[in-house]
């Protein structure tokens, strides 16, 4: 039989601008007069990615309310903002914003309470009691000394009461929006009295021509500070990372701009937040910072070969070969290398292939044992092993000389015992060969298949487990009577590291959730969702690298599936909170009779190679 | 545990010399070791509230288990039971305590064999993968008619490999970790091997691989399916027991001269 072939378009870059549509020439036209963009030289970018390209499919202009929070501190965004028209307030400190936006933070439930769940949950799976919670926004609901928020949609964001507007309502938005091109039905959260915050708490003000948010989308690191506009129909040009990127590599005094900006909002706090230069003198501090160069590396976008590597055994094996190298064996070191955020796979040849030896995550540096055997006359400066970006890394890069004349000195005059100079490495803790060869499998397994950034990755013992299903029943009885994970997953030996969400170090779910339904919770580092404001829109589920978040179809107590006016399915995204609000803790490791289920923060390989016993 | 046997068999020495029914002490001792294994039940079906570990509440299990076996020895003093009801009870015990220890066995010596036998299947997923192979391996003979005219694979799956498929097969095999039936399908797939083309060939590589593929599948679903049945014998027994239990202590005191 013949088969029917239909030819389309190859898929494009910009087939899908940010915006609803791809922006107006005449904004772009506006967006480059603007001083921002003004001292950028449009020939300096090649012809299939002229600038006005960049700005028209990768920018969208937001229009905001007065008192729209456009940011929240905490969330992970992938966006630049530019301030065209109006302003805009950001919360100076992290105690002020803790007071005026509680911290989310799931509460526990009583004794009784967690009880009466035997009784209290629906008979049918993922029943939602509709109407009945209350919404809580964001940043808290208020209080005593916090700030009255209330959410609303996009199109109704210029009217001033919003009270009634609940969960699910806030997802099924009808009518196109008014202005700007978020599309309709995107939930926003406006500060019921801006004046008040102004007033009560130190914020600072930016306004027009300002940036803010490129920390955020250069680094993938979660907001620094929550900002709000403070002027009525303030207009916002918002770059996603991939514009930001090309027009940072294609234009030199952007780049520079924007590394100043980083220089002087972010980098000085986070170096300081590595153990390494935690030890320096303020002084020396500053030299660093002045000389220090921000990199990135590897594919943003990795989770979707990620999937695909995991679908294909071979494929997995030699992933290896595909990760962007850093810095290769045996090549000249530039400088050191420090850690920002993701993680780099350390290497040395082997044979015809690589030998994973270790890997480093945020704040491990790479060089350091290099650069003082160099110092003492030891061997020439050149790399002992290679750096390779597992997935999309950041690195701050210290150039070699501001190392030897400043940071040695200032380490020679602190104790340096306290230094991780080393890398995860936990082939060093072999101690004979059986372990030698049982940890080189292991940490490649963990390695090429991610899981490393897993800090409480679901281990199952398949040496005891009998798939008696208790951790899956207890995990349904504790959450709406469906489980949120499923008992299978990759393994390795008697590893099996099952489909429950691992809390990564980096949560690429989070990054896009259009509500900040999805969440770290500060105090614990859970990755939680807040039902109440999920619109179940998937693109948290869609991002998992790992597939271990579902989209559900909710139904009230009765059983019956909801639907929004349309008759379309309503949804939720659900995954492992840890029970975070059981009094028990997690259940599924607590239900398990034999010992064989555990939680684990993977980068603890003594722990896990001890409870997987010996081989043999 | 054995301490605690070693004072339950001394208290009931001294009961019996100080002219007391001592049975009366071995039955009370005797219900409530079956409360706390009881208790064990109870655990798993509250994972919301803060009630300890199951694994502990499963070793406490396991202890207090054979310590009433124990004290069920004692209790029926060495003897076989002498009514119908005793013997109800008598049967229901050794079913539950029998069915408990093949439990433990099989808990400890069945995870191993599995890890050991390729991927872990979901025990509920095993039959719709035995279905799919079935179909492949149908498709798999009709084509090789088509690609070659040959009846050979065609023959050889309605003789032998149809039934094969259909459903879980060599059961005690499989128990016994034996593969024996494997290799006798698979000396079979290779005598044929002489007689076709290199297409032949090629489809009955890929027939082999099926046959392997579901002597895996049956793997997992034989010594799986071990590990959930001996839980059919030991769960309904014990609310039978428990249920004779409560008649067997009113019939005691309903018919007793009230002194222990």
């Amino acid at each position: 039989m013949t088969q029917q072939v239909r030819h389309v378009g190859k898929p494009q870059r910009w087939d899908e601008p940010f915006g609803s549509e791809r922006m107006r020439p005449r904004d772009v036209a506006r967006i480059l007069a603007s001083p921002v963009f003004a001292g950028i030289d449009p020939d300096d970018f090649p012809s299939d990615m002229e600038l006005a390209d960049i700005i028209a499919n990768d920018g969208r202009i937001v229009r905001c309310a007065r008192g729209q929070i456009i940011v929240r501190r905490g969330d992970y965004g992938n966006s630049l903002f530019v301030i065209l028209k109006g302003a805009v307030r950001g919360m100076a400190n992290k105690e002020d914003e803790e007071k005026a936006f509680r911290p989310r933070r799931v509460r526990k439930m009583s004794w009784f309470r967690s009880l009466s769940q035997l009784w209290r949950n629906a008979s049918v799976p993922e029943a939602r009691t509709l109407g009945i919670r209350k919404l809580v926004p964001p940043g808290g609901s208020g209080g005593r000394s916090g700030v009255a928020v209330k959410m609303m949609h996009r199109d109704a964001a210029a009217s001033t009461d919003a009270d009634d507007v609940d969960a699910e309502a806030a997802g099924t938005g009808d009518g196109e929006a008014d202005d700007g091109p978020l599309p309709a039905g995107t939930v926003v959260t406006l500060i019921d009295d801006i004046d008040s915050v102004i007033e009560r708490f130190d914020t600072f003000e930016m306004s027009s021509d300002d940036m803010f948010g490129e920390i955020a989308a250069l680094a993938r690191s979660p907001r620094t500070s929550t900002v709000f506009a403070t002027e009525e129909d303030t207009e916002l040009l918002e770059l996603r990372w991939q514009g930001v990127r090309d027009v940072r590599q294609w234009s030199e005094p952007f780049h520079k701009h924007i590394d100043d900006l980083y220089r002087e909002r972010g980098l000085a706090s986070r170096l300081r937040d590595s153990p390494l230069f935690d030890l320096v003198s303020d002084d020396v501090l500053r030299l660093i910072v002045e000389s220090a160069h921000f990199e990135t590396h590897g594919n943003f976008e990795w989770t979707h070969r990620y999937k695909k590597e995991v679908a294909d055994d071979q494929r997995a094996d030699q992933v290896i070969d595909h990760e962007p190298l850093i810095i290769e064996q045996g090549h000249y070191l530039e400088g050191l290398l420090l850690i920002h955020s993701g993680f780099a796979r350390i290497s040395e040849k082997f044979d015809h292939g690589e030998k994973t030896v270790g890997y480093l995550a945020k704040d491990d540096v790479f060089g350091l044992e290099e650069i003082v055997a160099t110092r003492n006359g030891e061997q020439d400066l050149k790399a002992r092993r290679s750096l390779r970006a597992i997935g999309y890394v950041d690195v701050i890069r210290v150039p070699t000389h501001v190392v030897e004349e400043h940071l040695l000195p200032s380490l020679d005059r602190n104790s340096t015992a306290a230094v991780p100079v080393q890398p995860v490495d936990p082939l060093n803790d072999a101690t004979d060969g059986e372990h030698d060869e049982l940890q080189q499998s292991l940490l490649d397994f963990l390695v090429d298949r991610r899981f490393i950034n897993g800090t409480q990755a679901m281990a199952i013992n398949t040496d005891r487990c009998v798939n008696c299903d208790d951790c899956v029943r207890a995990c349904a009885a504790t959450h709406d009577n469906n489980p949120r994970f499923v008992r299978h997953g990759l393994s390795h030996e008697n590893l099996m590291i099952a489909n429950a969400c691992m809390h990564c170090v980096d949560p690429v779910c989070l990054i896009g959730c259009p509500t900040g339904a999805i969440h770290r919770e500060q105090e614990s580092g859970r990755v939680v969702i807040d039902d109440t404001i999920c619109v179940g829109c998937a693109t948290c589920a869609n991002s998992c690298p790992y597939n271990n978040i579902r989209m559900v179809e909710i139904r009230d107590t009765t059983g019956a599936f909801l639907t929004d006016p349309e008759g379309r399915q309503i949804y939720r995204a659900t995954k492992c909170d840890l029970c975070a609000s059981q009094i028990s803790g997690p259940a599924c490791q607590r239900a398990c009779p034999h010992d064989a289920l555990m939680r684990i923060d993977i980068r603890d390989t003594s722990t896990l190679t001890q409870w997987l016993g010996p081989v043999g | 545990m054995l301490i605690a046997a070693g004072v339950l068999y001394w208290l009931d020495w001294v009961f019996g010399t100080s002219f007391r029914d001592p049975r009366f002490l071995s039955g009370w001792v005797l219900f409530a070791g079956m409360v706390v294994l009881v208790l064990y039940n109870i655990r798993k079906k509250l994972p919301m509230l803060r009630l300890g570990r199951a694994a502990i509440w499963m070793q406490l299990h396991l202890y207090v288990g054979y310590f009433v076996v124990l004290a069920f020895i004692l209790h029926t003093t060495y003897s076989l039971p002498e009514t119908l009801f005793e013997w109800g009870l008598w049967v229901l015990f050794v079913l539950v305590a029998v069915s408990g220890v093949i439990g433990i066995f099989l808990t400890t010596s069945v995870p191993p064999k599995l890890e050991l036998h390729t991927e872990r299947v979901l025990f509920p997923r095993i039959p719709a993968f035995r279905a799919q192979l079935a179909r492949e391996a149908e498709e798999l003979a009709i084509q090789s008619i088509d690609q070659s005219g040959s009846l050979t694979i065609s023959n050889l799956y309605a003789d032998t490999l149809h039934d094969y498929f259909r459903q879980p097969k060599n059961i005690v095999a499989h128990l016994r970790n034996s593969s024996r039936p494997l290799n006798r399908i698979l000396g079979e797939l290779k005598k044929l091997e002489r007689y076709l083309d290199d297409r032949g060939k090629e489809t009955l590589s890929a027939v082999r691989d099926l046959v392997i593929a579901k002597d895996n599948l049956d793997f997992h679903y034989v010594n799986q399916g071990v590990l959930k049945l001996w839980l059919f014998v030991h769960v309904p027994a014990t609310y039978g027991l428990l249920v004779l239990i409560v008649a067997h202590v009113a019939v005691v005191y309903a018919f007793s001269s009230g002194v222990p």
